[in-house]
């Protein structure tokens, strides 16, 4: 056996842990071992590591991302809700002012852009434009003068706008709330429409309104028409206006209609535009939602539909809503003028052949 | 927590927290970890330093552990890179004559003492000058073969190299030892 062999077969005996003669020297090396000190100085390190617990710390730890995570969602809903609905509520100003814009950008043909913003008053232009639209003629002639497409009465359809959205059945819906709360009530109607109850001080500030009104027929319908979209526009520009501001300023103290039993109107209101602002108040409603505003939104589409679709009257009540209509003529029966309820009810049925009259006045004559 | 327990468990069982099986695997492991150092370093004082840092990178590092590979293996690592990285470089390697002084230090069985096996005792003189003498790499794979047991994929893990290359270290390693003890 050569060297190389020896020294192979040596080497493969050292490398398979065989008992080589190289490795038992080995072992009989001095076997040296860390001193007590060292040993305690490791063993007081693990202790140490173990008390501080780095695992337990990192289990609990693991839950600040998500503990953090679900913070931050309930801080965001929090301002969400918090700050989200006065965003709706200027993203439906800012849906509704385009939507007035692009109603108050009016054709080159058309003359009476503000028609339906007061139905009630501005029965002529609304009128026109309904019956231009079915390509009949309109029963009664156009305004003389008709109105300039002054920022203001551009701006006036907004409610329009906005209130032509209802659908017939919300409109008969809302018709029949309305008859409903009529039918239930001694003194119906009014406290739907609250804004109606202007002060003493404000319809003798508006009566001159009305007596201008009275003086100029032609004129008056304008004035009329344009009478609450001042009203509207300075609600817009948060520039209170003595006599068209008071109503709205009066339904943002109620914000929910009272149950309160109005009197009835005062004849002043017939003819006064005053009491016709009742569509800004009602641009603000919509965010609080709830019965009250839909009572008190109903009218506004009901009354336009019906004024685009029913002729002129020359009833000064012609001007109001139905409800205060009616409760006009209740209050000229009250007073004994029997003939001149009759008319004015013979008046409210052409111009409301749909409407369905309370029991009180169904069978006046 | 016993012997039954293999390292790799006591290790898993310390990082739950289990301070016994630290304890159980201290003991096991203790004296081959040092002998180690103490032959790669010849220094007590830098072997001292290096086995606590040894066991205290461990300690640091015991939530990551995984049982892929011996437990003795991971802990040589260790070592073995705490001695390249600083300790080992920063000194040079012990001449003859402090190995000869250590070896005085080193405590021996009174029935080794070198007046009564002087043939033997002359043995393991020559053997650890011859240990001495290696190159770095070679000591280091003999030590890990001979001293902590391990085989040629074990060494190749601790050290980085691969299996041919520790191979052929062991055979250069042990062909000077035994030329050493040849003279």
């Amino acid at each position: 056996m050569s060297g190389n062999e020896q020294f192979e077969r040596d080497f493969e005996s050292f490398l398979s842990e065989e008992d080589s003669r190289l490795a038992a020297l080995y072992r009989k090396l001095p076997r040296p071992e860390p001193d007590a000190k060292l040993d305690a100085a490791v063993l007081a390190m693990a202790r140490r590591a173990a008390a501080a617990n780095p695992r337990a710390h990192a289990r609990a730890t693991r839950w600040i991302p998500a503990l953090s995570a679900a913070a931050v969602v309930a801080l965001a809903a929090g301002i969400g809700f918090r700050i989200g609905p006065s965003v709706w509520q200027e993203r439906d100003r800012g849906a509704l002012q385009k939507s007035i814009d692009e109603y108050a950008a009016p054709p080159a043909t058309s003359a009476a852009p503000a028609a339906p913003a007061a139905p009630m008053k501005t029965a002529p232009s609304a009128d026109a434009d309904a019956f231009k639209d079915k390509g009949a003629e309109s029963p009664v002639p156009k305004p003389a003068t008709p109105p300039e497409p002054q920022p203001r009465t551009t701006a006036a359809p907004a409610p329009a706008a906005g209130y032509a959205a209802p659908t017939k059945p919300q409109m008969r819906e809302s018709f029949r709330k309305t008859e409903d709360a009529a039918r239930r009530a001694d003194t119906p109607a009014p406290q739907a429409f609250p804004q109606i109850e202007a002060p003493e001080q404000e319809k003798k500030s508006a009566q001159p309104g009305a007596a201008a009104t009275a003086a100029d027929a032609g004129n008056a319908q304008v004035a009329g028409a344009i009478a609450p979209q001042d009203t509207l526009d300075e609600k817009r520009d948060q520039r209170p206006s003595a006599a068209a501001e008071a109503p709205a300023l009066k339904m943002r103290e109620e914000s929910a209609p009272k149950p309160v039993a109005a009197p009835a109107p005062p004849p002043v209101q017939t003819s006064a535009p005053a009491p016709v602002p009742a569509p800004p108040p009602v641009m603000e409603t919509p965010a609080t939602g709830g019965a009250a505003a839909e009572s008190m939104l109903a009218p506004a589409p009901a009354a336009a539909k019906a004024a685009r679709m029913t002729p002129r009257s020359k009833d000064p009540n012609a001007n109001l809503y139905p409800e205060h209509w009616l409760q006009n003529i209740r209050t000229m029966l009250h007073e004994r003028k029997r003939d001149e309820a009759a008319r004015s009810l013979a008046e409210f049925r052409k111009m409301y052949p749909d409407y369905h009259l309370p029991d009180d006045l169904r069978d006046l004559k | 927590m016993g012997d039954a327990y293999s390292d790799e468990k006591l290790m898993l069982a310390y990082a739950n927290g289990d301070l016994r099986a630290f304890d159980t695997l201290y003991a096991r492991c203790r004296g081959m970890l040092y002998r180690f150092i103490l032959r790669s370093v010849a220094d007590r004082a830098s072997a001292d330093e290096l086995f606590q840092e040894t066991w205290s990178r461990l300690i640091a590092s015991r939530e990551r552990y995984r049982v892929e590979a011996k437990f003795s293996t991971w802990l040589l690592q260790i070592a073995h890179n705490l001695i390249i990285d600083g300790f080992r470089r920063a000194r040079p390697q012990a001449g003859p004559e402090e190995t000869e002084i250590v070896m005085s230090e080193l405590d021996i069985p009174d029935n080794e003492r070198p007046e009564q096996v002087l043939t033997e005792f002359e043995q393991r003189r020559r053997l650890q000058l011859a240990l001495d003498g290696l190159p770095e790499e070679q000591r280091e794979a003999f030590l890990l073969r001979v001293e902590s047991g391990l085989g040629l994929v074990e060494i190749a893990q601790v050290t980085g190299a691969g299996q041919e290359t520790v191979k052929s270290r062991l055979r250069y390693a042990f062909a000077k030892i035994r030329e050493k003890f040849a003279e």
